[in-house]
């Protein structure tokens, strides 16, 4: 996958990892796309917890989301990480934190697409 | 790809009847898959995936249709060939823009080039010809464009089978390369091996292309829920 590279303040990236949650969802989805259902499954939380979580992480661009349709035809929401790595420099006395993410890319798109068209 | 002339002229009745057999399913399929993909446009009615239902019916369908009726209405394989060729090479270019292009902008670049691609696809062996090329390698030559853009578009469905686990992928993945590479190499064994006859030659063609369809079509319809 390719990536892109931005830079976030060293406080608001501590604070994101230092959550317990935060981290398993990130974990989590990084392996597979999960629904809010399924994370707070795995999370052991309740529902506005996990929710709580995925609204900051994507305001932070650092999830991903998929509409999927359900059997009885309701839309539901999956998520899947974007973050990959994340560099900390200390130079000149300033911590410089920059965050790769995943972008997507043709094969992404075309499983993407062919589902919409399923 | 190249589809040799239809004469069944001293096949047994038997070959007569399994090649018409064929041919019903393959147009019954086609239809199918049409169906399939225009009611998947509705139900989302966003442009891409519009064109990516234009794309794998005219991938599929029309090719094998038009394999189908244009010798029988008495064309040469080297026109049936090119039509069939031709019409399948746009297709792949409309699913590619689909996929890499922006259809949301309009689209006009993508049918564009889909219509220029495709013409010159379709020409290019009658011009060879009237050169003075060799009639089966013009055939040949424009397959093999035709088969490896749709070697490429399974390849990207089979990553997307196996990045996300989704079986539908996989079978569009076999079903595209069925219908371009999977026939094209199929033409050139059968091509080799001197002491087939026509039936056979055609039988086999038909028999890889209609795996093809109903391995689309079951993609298109199996497991719509994930």
């Amino acid at each position: 996958m390719a990536e892109e590279t931005d830079q976030i303040a060293a406080a608001t990236l501590g604070e994101l990892l230092e959550d317990e949650y935060t981290r398993t969802i990130l974990a989590e989805t990084s392996v597979e796309p999960l629904s809010a259902t399924e994370l707070a499954e795995r999370c052991d939380a309740s529902s506005p917890t996990i929710y709580r979580r995925i609204n900051r992480l994507q305001e932070l661009d650092m999830l991903d989301e998929q509409q999927t349709l359900n059997p009885d035809g309701h839309h539901y929401r999956r998520f899947s990480a974007r973050l990959e790595r994340v560099t900390i420099e200390l130079r000149d006395g300033a911590y410089e934190v920059s965050v790769d993410r995943t972008t997507d890319d043709a094969v992404d798109r075309f499983t993407e697409l062919y589902e919409g068209l399923r | 790809m190249t589809a040799p002339e239809l004469s069944v002229e001293g096949g047994s009745l038997t070959a007569v009847a399994v090649g018409i057999l064929l041919a019903l399913a393959t147009i019954a399929l086609s239809a199918w898959i049409v169906h399939v993909a225009y009611r998947g446009y509705r139900e989302s009615s966003e442009r891409s995936i519009l064109f990516l239902a234009v794309g794998i019916a005219l991938t599929a369908t029309v090719p094998t249709v038009a394999r189908i009726v244009v010798p029988t209405v008495g064309a040469s394989a080297l026109l049936s060939t090119a039509v069939a060729v031709a019409v399948q090479f746009s297709g792949l270019v409309w699913i590619l823009s689909a996929v890499y292009g922006r259809p949301e902008d309009g689209g006009y670049r993508a049918v564009g080039a889909a219509a220029v691609g495709s013409l010159g696809v379709f020409l290019s062996p009658f011009v060879a010809v009237d050169a003075g090329v060799d009639q089966s390698v013009a055939m040949t030559a424009i397959s093999v464009v035709t088969a490896a853009l749709g070697g490429f578009v399974a390849v990207q469905a089979y990553r997307g089978y196996r990045r996300y686990d989704r079986r539908p992928m996989l079978l569009l993945a076999v079903g595209v390369g069925l219908l371009t590479v999977g026939s094209f190499l199929t033409l050139t064994a059968v091509d080799l091996l001197v002491s087939t006859s026509d039936a056979v030659a055609l039988g086999s063609v038909w028999g890889v292309e209609l795996l093809g369809l109903v391995s689309i079509l079951r993609s298109l319809t199996t497991d719509r829920s994930p």
